[in-house]
């Protein structure tokens, strides 16, 4: 039961910062927030929309989507916090969330909150999603961690390896945090020059097979963006985009993204299954 | 090569291998975490009850059970 | 060719490249992202630290053999003992103000309406949720910003750390620790917290064992009975600690019901080994004294508490109906009270217990005082509260204990009443929580049932060995 203005409302403002808490009936442009746990996350959606999301220090601890919308200069932007991830490739819940919304809710940008003083760590996260959407903002977040512990970040080769803006930051004071805004509108408003998605290389077999099946995906969904993504999942036999890709999923998530119910009940008949039969 | 599982506490050691054993979700669960082949782990503290045990990669403490450290393996020292 | 079996091709086509390549596309991905977030850091941080000496220091301690439990039980104990000791001073201001004060001036405003009127809304509606305020509200106003402080710095990873040995002996989940945990506050938020756990075996043995977390709604009933019949068995200087050790030992046989329940989970309808468990512990953090309070005061406390009224509203016309409305001589409770007596019996309690968890059933928060009124009614007790069915504030804990002591209550009851109140059904949130979570008519009655027959069976026993030695 958050709520939309608080008593201890942080106290940093932005000029033209508009705070919106849940008022959500109309937006320009949606931010989707992604980072890997306890990175201070929930934090910057906080200072953002002005809602007060408790942030446990525990992995874990936001299990669901949280929406809220806040106004920069002209524009409205909805933003929504996905579940902390240390990647988009595994099957648990939390990542399935995230990493659909990623791919399918095609956001408009994609705010990755990164631990300063773990980047290596973080740029795990960062890249596979760099991999699925040019359209992102590196938000290098607890700068005053890492300042305490001797760490320096060259923020402005990073931008240059990564091709997106990295704006450091310490949200839990707000420091920053005007220059993310910026950052997140040059983006979302396309001023900031589209670079062309990252790409891993990856060993020649491995890549060969991508290629090929990425133009058989085009084939069959010309509108499906981040199909090399797709295709790698398919060889790595991820049964998830195995089933949806038989179902014929793609093209229905890709016109309305919807949250997909939490499946425990369909495992939990598989379980009763197995119960029976052995 | 020795299992993760016999590195001593207060060691750090190169991973050269996870094992077979370890397959589907929870083998990519640990990849993730960022024990990968070429990561540097070490071994910082144990749980009151001796296991699990907690280990520091990549900059973060991550507890695991014996279950899994018995099929990670290190470079010998 | 048609969608369908062009997707067939595609999907026939990536597991022949799949077997070509190996089952290594996972691993050979995986490490070519870390080989380049490697050398990418490498190039824009000037300086990498080597390891968190500080909080390695700490966890040392805190996970070590020698401390690692005894700092748990000891946190557990001070934050209860905080607590007890805290909440007493602005509870009895509270209750001063809407029992002393505010209760006669309503009864006076409405002294012109029909006797009936007034009676259901104030003697009846208004007092159940004075009392639940005066008596949930500081409590909660302590033990949640505590907890909350203890959830920011970090400790709770550390806890489930330490036991998730026990946690595997069980068959379930190390991360069940942090959902039992959060179940110290609520059961509902603790339900809605086992969603960390992937497998749904173990997550399902979390849900259905999150009741025997004492939750919120029922730390007062065990608080009060412990400072009205253990602590007064203390000399005037260790009753707080004496009633917080008693607390703490109903609290701790709830965790090891959680063990032993999940044990026999993992035995039976969900046969399973304990999966693999990997559990980030994250950096100790300084908390944020003030967002602590704030998101402890208004996202659970007043959470909880409104719930709380919600229910008490309705439960206090309930009881004063009941007590007001006659069938032939006897009063409606009267005689549901006399009738379940002898159940009470045999498990160590009342009927008139009985009557007051059954009224309970949305909200375990009203416990106390429904027990308190109904017994003041049927043993026609005179100059204690106003009147039958009113619910009313004990001025001070000798009221109380001479109320109970009327009813008939002993040591045997007192203890009989905390331990039923550890194990019986979940509040109707929480059933309605697990319902939603698993969708499953089956588990939701498992999980309801469940901790009943743990409560039924140790209530017999208890009650049978007593009477004999006794």
């Amino acid at each position: 039961m958050p709520s939309e203005h608080g008593l201890l409302s942080q106290t940093f403002r932005i000029h033209q910062l508009q705070k919106l808490g849940v008022n959500l009936d109309k937006w320009d442009y949606v931010v989707a927030l992604a980072g890997n746990p306890n990175t201070g996350k929930s934090t910057v959606f906080n200072s953002l929309t002005g809602l007060r999301q408790h942030t446990g220090n525990w992995p874990g601890k936001t299990v669901n989507r949280a929406e809220g919308a806040f106004s920069y200069k002209d524009n409205r932007y909805k933003i929504v916090d996905l579940p902390g991830t240390y990647s988009l490739l595994s099957t648990s819940e939390d990542e399935e969330i995230a990493r659909n919304f990623i791919l399918f809710g095609q956001p408009d940008v994609t705010l990755i909150v990164a631990d300063a003083t773990r980047l290596e760590r973080n740029l795990n996260l960062t890249l596979q999603i760099l991999e699925i959407t040019p359209n992102a903002v590196l938000c290098l977040n607890l700068m005053d961690e890492a300042k305490r512990k001797g760490i320096k970040i060259n923020e402005k080769a990073l931008q240059q390896r990564l091709g997106i803006p990295v704006i450091t930051t310490t949200a839990r004071y707000g420091d920053g945090m005007e220059a993310l805004l910026y950052a997140i509108e040059q983006v979302a408003t396309d001023a900031w020059p589209t670079q062309q998605r990252f790409k891993i290389t990856v060993p020649e077999k491995l890549e060969e097979s991508i290629h090929a099946l990425e133009s058989d995906l085009k084939e069959l969904y010309p509108d499906l963006p981040n199909t090399r993504w797709i295709a790698l999942r398919l060889l790595e036999g991820d049964e998830r985009v195995v089933d949806a890709l038989k179902n014929d999923e793609f093209s229905g998530l890709m016109n309305s993204f919807q949250q997909p119910p939490l499946d425990l009940n369909a495992e939990l008949d598989v379980l009763n299954t197995n119960e029976a039969s052995s | 090569m020795a299992p993760l599982s016999n590195l001593r506490q207060g060691k750090s050691s190169v991973i050269s291998k996870i094992g077979d054993d370890i397959s589907g979700a929870q083998r990519r669960r640990l990849l993730d975490l960022g024990i990968y082949p070429g990561a540097t782990i070490t071994h910082c503290f144990n749980s009151a009850t001796g296991e699990p045990k907690a280990f520091e990669v990549l900059g973060s403490v991550i507890a695991l059970r014996k279950e899994q450290t018995d099929f990670i393996f290190t470079l010998e020292d | 060719m048609n969608q369908e079996a062009r997707i067939e091709d595609v999907l026939e086509k990536a597991h022949r490249f799949k077997s070509e390549i190996g089952q290594s596309v996972h691993d050979q991905y995986v490490e070519r992202l870390f080989q380049e977030a490697a050398s990418i850091s490498k190039e824009s941080v000037t300086k990498t630290p080597i390891r968190y000496l500080k909080d390695e220091k700490i966890d040392r301690i805190l996970t070590s053999k020698l401390w690692g439990f005894p700092t748990m039980i000891g946190l557990f104990t001070l934050v209860i003992w905080l607590t007890i000791e805290g909440a007493n001073v602005p509870s009895s201001m509270l209750a001063t103000f809407f029992l002393d004060w505010l209760y006669p001036i309503l009864k006076e405003g409405t002294d012109a309406w029909p006797w009936w009127l007034s009676g259901l809304l104030i003697d009846g509606m208004y007092l159940a949720t004075a009392w639940v305020i005066s008596v949930m509200l500081p409590p909660m106003a302590i033990f949640f910003p505590m907890f909350t402080l203890l959830e920011d710095l970090g400790y709770l990873p550390r806890v489930a750390f330490n036991l998730d040995g026990l946690f595997k002996k069980a068959g379930a989940h190390g991360k069940q620790a942090l959902s039992m945990m959060m179940g110290f506050g609520c059961n509902a938020a603790g339900v809605i917290s086992t969603r960390i756990i992937d497998s749904p075996r173990e997550r399902l043995i979390a849900i259905i064992t999150n009741n025997f977390s004492l939750c919120n709604g029922r730390w007062p009933t065990i608080i009060i009975l412990s400072s009205l019949f253990v602590g007064a068995l203390a000399p005037a200087w260790f009753a707080g600690f004496a009633t917080a050790l008693s607390v703490v030992a109903i609290a701790l046989l709830g965790v090891a019901l959680t063990f032993l329940a999940s044990w026999m989970l993992s035995k039976s309808v969900l046969k399973g080994e304990a999966s693999a468990f990997s559990l980030e512990l994250p950096p100790y953090r300084p908390p944020k004294i003030m967002q602590t309070l704030y998101t402890s005061i208004i996202d659970r406390t007043i959470f909880v508490l409104w719930r709380a009224i919600i229910f008490a509203l309705p439960a206090g016309a309930a009881i004063w109906l009941s007590s007001n409305i006659m069938v032939g001589d006897i009063s409606v409770a009267e005689y549901i009270i006399n009738s379940l007596d002898p159940i009470g019996w045999v498990i160590g309690l009342n009927g008139v217990i009985l009557l007051a968890y059954i009224v309970a059933i949305p909200a375990n928060e009203i416990i106390i005082p429904t027990i308190l009124m109904l017994t003041v009614l049927t043993t026609g007790m005179t100059g204690v509260g106003s009147g039958a069915g009113v619910m009313f504030e004990p001025e001070d804990m000798s009221t109380l204990s001479n109320v109970l002591q009327a009813g008939g209550w002993t040591l045997l009851t007192a203890i009989s009443v905390m331990l039923f109140s550890l194990m019986h059904n979940p509040c109707s949130t929480t059933i309605y929580t697990i319902y939603k979570e698993t969708k499953s008519v089956k588990w939701t009655v498992m999980a309801t049932l469940l901790p009943y027959g743990f409560g039924i069976t140790i209530l017999i026993v208890l009650a049978a060995v007593w009477r004999a030695f006794a």
